[in-house]
């Protein structure tokens, strides 16, 4: 397969455009000159009439298809790309043009919206030291000595969904009422049957819809906005990573689901007021007037290698959220633990002594 | 003197209880991925809507508890 490739040209020096987040528009990297999403199809007619016959015939891949590469041809300089089977945008090894496979995202793939990258990779960076600052037992070689390896900005698909929670909900709660005497202190145990049956709308609850970004990371980068989402169109992807979903939507539905659900119990609970102690006994949930779309999210992903461990990290590319584990320095972790040790038992001594003395 | 001794074996574990407290909640830091399990930020807490909130009270249970007797002074 060496078709289907896209690439956006500069209407004044011919030179591949890219999507800027900072101006919201394809930007050509050699003149700087400023091309509209909108004002593209007049310029590139030849590609727009390519792009608009591919949204007619996507259909979905097999499980054998997806575990098979794909090979293009860059046709600025003709070299072979060869990308995991579902890469929808991609930059030629060999050029580094930006790349777009339109047919990754055609037919029944065509995402319904894409959310623009707002932050560019300078924000990343500047992030990225801040999300350092001010951890006390973070490695200070992996602070001096720790050196970026890559910055990439990927488009992430998402399946969101919307769905009305219908719960039921009892709990037996207990007030206590205290009063003494003398010789006594009585305590009236009041118990009560307490229900909230009702309901409660969820709106774009989102699951990463790939397997190759981890759940876990792309979780810990919520929320993000779908209303900011604007209609797909691949020009967006001029100069970043893209994947089509690999993971259909009723495999993640479960998941989304006990999410809402516990969403809407604590919600419910909030509402039990005034107890000394509630405790939940009954729940029955169903869900209702379920929806869902698929769109794509921007995403940096950020890699530093450290004492021959890869550590990865993600910003939110619409909020600036920044996520990503770091390591642990276990000798000042356990020097501080051995002095505030220390520390606080010499208080707790005095202190403790203070009272018993008192009690006497 | 045996008040001295009650107070450090007091102390000396309110101490490693706080301290482990404290540091793990310092380490809590260098971990900012974990799955989510709840969806609060997608919906409108306006938007809750209950058919039924009822609260029946079941019964009741009086528990006495005598008074601890004033001890005298050494």
């Amino acid at each position: 397969m060496t078709d289907n490739l896209t690439h956006y040209r500069c209407p004044a020096c011919g030179g591949t455009l890219e999507f800027n987040s900072r101006v919201q528009k394809l930007k050509c990297p050699y003149c700087d000159t400023e091309v509209d999403i909108e004002a593209l199809k007049t310029l590139n007619s030849d590609t727009a009439a390519e792009e608009n016959s591919e949204l007619k015939g996507g259909t979905s891949f097999t499980e054998e298809e997806l575990a098979k590469t794909e090979s293009y041809e860059c046709e600025s300089c003709g070299g072979q790309i060869v990308v995991p089977y579902g890469t929808g945008a991609m930059s030629c090894p060999f050029c580094g043009n930006a790349q777009v496979v339109p047919k990754e995202f055609s037919g029944t793939l065509r995402p319904d919206f894409i959310v623009p990258f707002k932050l560019d990779k300078q924000q990343v960076k500047t992030q990225y030291f801040r999300h350092l600052e001010g951890k006390h037992f973070l490695p200070k070689v992996f602070r001096d000595q720790n050196h970026i390896n890559e910055i990439r900005g990927v488009y992430v698909p998402y399946w969101l969904f919307n769905s009305q929670v219908h719960a039921d909900l009892r709990f037996k709660c207990e007030k206590v009422q205290r009063s003494e005497d003398a010789n006594f202190v009585y305590k009236r145990h009041l118990y009560y049957s307490v229900r909230r049956k009702g309901s409660l709308c969820f709106k774009d609850v989102p699951a990463d819809a790939s397997t190759k970004m981890p759940d876990d990371l792309m979780d810990s980068l919520e929320p993000f906005n779908a209303q900011e989402g604007v209609a797909y169109n691949p020009a967006y992807l001029s100069g970043y990573l893209a994947n089509r979903y690999d993971q259909d939507y009723t495999l993640l539905l479960p998941r989304v689901q006990g999410r809402m659900f516990n969403s809407t119990v604590d919600a419910f609970s909030a509402t039990v007021r005034g107890y000394d102690s509630v405790s939940l006994v009954e729940q029955q949930a169903s869900f209702q007037q379920q929806t869902f779309r698929y769109g794509l999210f921007p995403v940096w992903l950020l890699t530093t290698k450290w004492q021959g461990k890869r550590f990865t990290f993600a910003m939110n590319g619409q909020t600036g959220k920044f996520v990503g584990n770091l390591p642990r320095d276990d000798r000042a972790y356990y020097q501080t633990l051995v002095l505030l040790s220390v520390i606080f038992s010499i208080l707790g001594t005095f202190l403790a002594y203070v009272f018993l003395l008192t009690e006497e | 003197m045996e008040e001295f001794w009650s107070a450090v074996i007091l102390g000396v574990v309110m101490g490693i209880i706080l301290a482990v407290i404290v540091v793990n909640y310092m380490a809590s830091g260098l971990k900012s991925v974990h799955i989510q399990t709840s969806a609060d930020s997608y919906y409108d807490p306006n938007q809750l809507r209950f058919e039924d909130r009822s609260e029946i009270f079941i019964g009741s249970r009086l528990e006495t508890v005598p008074k601890p007797r004033p001890q005298s002074r050494r």
